[in-house]
């Protein structure tokens, strides 16, 4: 329930990106919605890595299919984006807003460095950036800027999720006890 | 946790990482370098991408449409507002040309009408309890040297005459007022006769009197200024007969003439002032 719950969200997050992006030119300000998320899953103790991953995988999968980039690229980054967020987590356990903000701002530049790396390593059509370095750079720390300032949203929106799911597992315990 | 299920777990998220790599790597390598587990990937992944990106299409389409029913309703409320916005432009510019056409009228008239003619614009109506016009006031006067007496026309015919001028305005006794008599013809046979106007508070209709009951006159005809004394240059446009009735006896036949000019939608006239009443007065036969 939990993970459909979190897809869902994620779905929508996607969906009213999209929605904005026909009404107002986001480019190069472009954040990615669902980075939170699995941020969020991976600094969670009570998510555990399969179910985590699963939830990445589907989101990154979503994400793929709505940004129309090669099938596995953001599912292999997000799903990574998690593991790395988990193995943070366990050192940050603080989750105030800066925390938010500075994780997800370097979440969000190591995600694109390594979508550009990984597109150019297996398609050789575009070579590695090398030549306009600055210029994906620049792009990246804008879309890691908008994305970490969306964060704080996503991470109230999780916690929502979170705080409604379990009213109701308490509200099925009471009745069932 | 047992043994079991740590590794279970650990080859899940292993599975989870590598699979989208190496759906990547599948992906996105030049076909003609695609190895035997690419090829085997793309085959088995291919039913579950077309079912996942059908889906997607179909949900995003469902998106789509609601957005485009956004626009929609966005450009409706645009659209109208430039609607309401072009029909008042069109509103103004059509009164503007209907105005136009009025002014280019009285020019020509002005341009045929030999001697001076004096411009002036309605500046006050009385209405009757029918919503019929029974005086009209315009915004010459004796400044301009209008005086009581002189013809007031428009392109479409005979108002009537100044009744009398004040400095700055003058009132016009209209060809339907009931004190109001001018000598006229029949246009087709020249047949004379007197109109006078009814004073009728719901009509603007006159009556000719004074018709020869032998002289030929029809539903139809056109009555105009017989030039006669003076008062009207001759062959102006007074109205048309709208009916004729004879008697079984007596000299006379009486006919209905409906002005030819439409008193309520008055807004600009001409004066003829004295010397181009003296010169027409001089060219009617």
């Amino acid at each position: 329930m939990r993970s459909f719950a979190v897809i869902m969200f994620g779905f929508v997050l996607l969906a009213m990106q999209a929605a904005l992006g026909t009404q107002v030119p986001l480019h190069p300000y472009v954040p990615n919605p669902v980075l939170p998320m699995a941020v969020y899953l991976g600094v969670s103790p009570d998510v555990s890595p399969v179910r985590g991953a699963s939830i990445c995988f589907a989101l990154g999968y979503l994400l793929d299919l709505g940004c129309g980039s090669s099938v596995g690229l953001q599912t292999f980054v997000l799903v990574a984006a998690f593991f790395v967020a988990r193995g943070a987590g366990v050192r940050f356990a603080p989750q105030g807003l800066s925390f938010q903000l500075v994780m997800n701002f370097v979440m969000g530049i190591a995600t694109g460095g390594t979508l550009i790396a990984l597109r150019a390593i297996f398609n050789h059509a575009p070579p590695f950036p090398t030549a306009d370095a600055e210029r994906h750079s620049l792009l990246l720390l804008k879309s890691a800027s908008v994305t970490a300032l969306i964060a704080p949203f996503v991470f109230a929106g999780m916690r929502r999720i979170d705080g409604w799911l379990s009213q109701q597992r308490g509200d099925e315990r009471a009745a069932q006890g | 946790m047992s043994f079991f299920r740590r590794f279970r777990d650990a080859a899940i998220c292993v599975v989870l990482l590598a699979l989208p790599f190496f759906f990547l790597r599948a992906n996105l390598r030049d076909p003609a370098h695609t190895n035997a587990l690419d090829r085997v990937l793309l085959q088995a992944s291919a039913p579950l991408q077309y079912v996942a990106t059908q889906l997607a299409l179909s949900v995003s389409g469902v998106f789509q449409e609601y957005v485009y029913l956004v626009d929609v309703k966005r450009d409706n409320e645009r659209l109208r507002a430039d609607n309401s916005r072009l029909r008042e432009a069109n509103y103004k510019l059509s009164g503007q040309a209907a105005e136009n056409r009025r002014l280019r009228r009285l020019l020509q008239l002005r341009d045929q009408m030999r001697g001076s003619l004096l411009s002036a614009q309605v500046i006050g109506k009385d209405v009757s309890n029918f919503f019929r016009v029974t005086k009209v006031r315009l915004d010459r006067g004796e400044r301009d040297r209008v005086r009581a007496g002189m013809p007031v026309l428009t392109a479409d015919g005979l108002v009537g005459e100044v009744r009398r001028a004040t400095g700055r305005d003058a009132e016009v006794l209209l060809t339907a007022d009931e004190t109001s008599a001018i000598d006229v013809v029949i246009q087709r046979t020249g047949a004379r006769g007197m109109l006078k106007g009814l004073g009728a508070e719901d009509s603007y209709i006159c009556r000719i009197e004074y018709l020869a009951r032998e002289d030929d006159v029809q539903v139809g005809d056109l009555v105009v200024t017989s030039g006669l004394g003076k008062r009207f240059p001759a062959h102006i446009l007074v109205g048309r007969i709208a009916k004729v009735s004879k008697a079984d006896f007596g000299l006379y036949q009486e006919a209905l003439v409906e002005p030819a000019v439409d008193f309520s939608r008055l807004d600009e006239v001409l004066i003829m002032t004295a010397s181009a009443r003296g010169q027409e007065a001089q060219d009617s036969p």
